[in-house]
């Protein structure tokens, strides 16, 4: 009998009990679930799940952000184990949200996911400011910029860091990689905003940038 | 008091509620409000689709509250997406279904709430974004600290191990040359046996030199500060000048020394390195395979590798010792010491050294074979020169 983790999370987060929810992380691990498997086959899919469920009315934002929390503790607890005992390949990642965007869980995955490949990926999340982010750029010189956006509403947004960062590094700004559900609605989204890629989800974010610096 | 003295009076209260009240058709047309949204968005709503002012992501939900697909009852309450100026703005109603008057009609209350929660919230997740940060950079910092402190402890125990080198494999020599000095000193030596003492001392010196480079290497390959003089190498030049160095020693043992690659091709490598590699690998076979033996050296293409073997029907290596043979300072036997035990140690750094890597297969009584790769090198200057040379 083959367990299905994701149902098995998905039931802890709905019943709002982190202590289960990252007991049953342990127990997928134990049962020989790696990183890349535990985000993209459990984590994503029970998120996902949460999603629908707010759709159909049959849970609040609250507990949808409470799920996001406590998949964001379980990602902390990872991280530690699993992504610093391979050797580094020289590739460097910067990832950022929007500057109001609430959580990213889905650009943490693929900076997660790279790092146990080898890649140096430095997260960081909301809340950055755009001065202080094209400073970082010009400071660290990543190969890639990853730039996530939740809602249509953020893109002004992100359009005027993509131009910050272009105008600040001239021919060598890094390659930036853009993703999010307003992507999803226009594949012409990604390079009107000055993009040079655009990623489904973080699977296929994780594809390109193998297949681009492999 | 009557039904329309009840509206007239609610009328004004609902004018007076911080949130929004609106009434629709079934089918999602505004036709009352109490003009809250109006303000936010700063558009009509009356005789519009309640869906104009809903955000995509919330297009599908409210689809299905309006076609009553799942019906909670009155009163549930539907968080939706409103799309303002500012972006999205999550908005909460209760939903109540009026069958009462002539027509059947929708009311969406807002359960309004605390904008200061909604502050509480941003600063939050501004901090949670920074928790991860600083757990992301502490990560990162104790593994370099660790690894630093797991080259550290290397270097100690190689300071060690060379030490007990120094004092075992060059004491020896240096007394062999001392001794040979003390006797050319004398001066009733007869002239006719100085040659052969110098000769000693001269070879003695060479094994010496060999020793000082072989643990310079090592160190230097521990250290990751292996240079490599990296260009295009045909191979089987390679193989012909390695196998031609050793021809003599093994002629000496009675021992058959054949060389073959299996096509025409390049490696991208350093070539002292290289001969170093290939050296280290012959000295070892042709030392531990006896009269009447065989020794092959092959090259063949792997994909983006050129995989080169050294086999010799030698006596073979005991299964239990294969996983150490690479680990410095091992030796086949304790007592047949020729050397410091670091050549093959040398030479796993330098196929690592090129990206390659070296494995060995053996079976006791019927030889040993050793593997490393190399990437090869297809570029066109080199196949030109491979064209020219042919």
């Amino acid at each position: 009998m083959t367990i299905e983790w994701w149902r098995v999370y998905l039931d802890a987060l709905r019943a709002g009990d982190r202590r289960l929810a990252l007991v049953v992380v342990e127990d997928a691990r134990a049962a020989g679930l790696d990183l890349p498997a535990l985000y993209l086959d459990v984590f994503q899919p029970a998120l996902r799940e949460i999603g629908r469920l707010w759709q159909e009315n049959k849970i609040t934002v609250a507990e949808e952000h409470l799920a996001t929390a406590i998949t964001q503790i379980a990602m902390g607890r990872l991280y530690t184990d699993f992504c610093m005992t391979t050797t580094r390949n020289g590739r460097t990642l910067l990832g950022a949200c929007a500057e109001t965007e609430k959580h990213e869980v889905g650009l943490r995955m693929i900076c997660d996911i790279l790092e146990l490949e080898g890649w140096d990926a430095t997260y960081l999340g909301a809340a950055v400011p755009q001065d202080s982010l094209v400073a970082m750029v010009l400071r660290d010189r990543p190969d890639v910029l990853a730039l996530s956006a939740s809602i249509a509403p953020h893109l002004p947004q992100m359009r005027s860091l993509i131009e910050a960062v272009r105008s600040a590094c001239g021919e060598a700004a890094p390659y930036i990689i853009v993703g999010g559900r307003p992507f999803l609605d226009d594949a012409t989204l990604a390079p009107r905003l000055g993009a040079d890629a655009m990623a489904r989800d973080t699977a296929d974010a994780v594809e390109r940038l193998r297949e681009r610096f492999g | 008091m009557s039904a329309g003295r009840i509206m007239g009076k609610l009328h004004a209260c609902l004018q007076g509620f911080p949130g929004a009240v609106v009434e629709l058709t079934p089918d999602g047309i505004v036709t009352e409000s109490n003009g809250r949204l109006e303000q936010l968005l700063a558009q009509d709503l009356i005789g519009r689709p309640f869906a104009d002012i809903l955000d995509v992501t919330t297009q599908g939900k409210w689809a299905r509250l309006l076609a009553r697909e799942t019906t909670p009852g009155d009163g549930a309450l539907w968080e939706l997406n409103v799309e303002s100026r500012e972006g999205l703005d999550l908005r909460t109603f209760a939903v109540v279904w009026s069958q009462e008057e002539p027509s059947e009609r929708l009311w969406l209350l807002e359960y309004v709430r605390d904008l200061r929660l909604e502050l509480i919230y941003e600063e939050l997740a501004a901090a949670n974004s920074e928790l991860v940060r600083t757990q992301r950079a502490l990560s990162k910092e104790s593994a370099r600290l660790g690894e630093a402190l797991r080259v550290q402890k290397a270097a100690v125990h190689l300071r060690d191990d060379v030490l007990a080198i120094v004092a075992h494999d060059l004491r020896n020599p240096l007394d062999r040359i001392s001794a040979s000095v003390a006797l050319l000193l004398d001066e009733t030596l007869d002239p006719a046996n100085r040659a052969p003492l110098l000769a000693v001392m001269e070879r003695t010196a060479a094994g010496m030199n060999r020793l000082v480079r072989d643990l310079l290497d090592a160190a230097s390959i521990d250290t990751g500060r292996l240079a490599l003089d990296r260009r295009q190498l045909a191979v089987t030049p390679l193989l012909e000048s390695a196998c031609e160095l050793f021809l003599a020693q093994a002629v000496a043992k009675q021992l058959r020394l054949d060389y073959r690659a299996n096509a025409d091709m390049a490696v991208d490598a350093d070539h002292g390195r290289v001969m170093q590699l290939l050296g280290n690998l012959l000295t070892n076979a042709i030392r531990v395979t006896v009269a009447g033996g065989h020794i092959d050296v092959r090259a063949e293409l792997a994909g983006d590798l050129v995989r080169f073997s050294v086999s010799d029907t030698g006596p073979g290596i005991p299964h239990v010792d294969l996983p150490f043979v690479f680990t410095r300072f091992w030796q086949g036997k304790r007592e047949a010491r020729g050397s410091a035990g670091l050549g093959l140690t040398i030479a796993k750094g330098i196929a690592e050294g090129h990206g390659g890597s070296i494995w060995v297969e053996s079976e006791v009584g019927r030889g040993t074979t050793f593997f490393f790769t190399l990437p090869v090198d297809r570029t066109d200057a080199n196949l030109q020169q491979l064209v020219d040379g042919a």
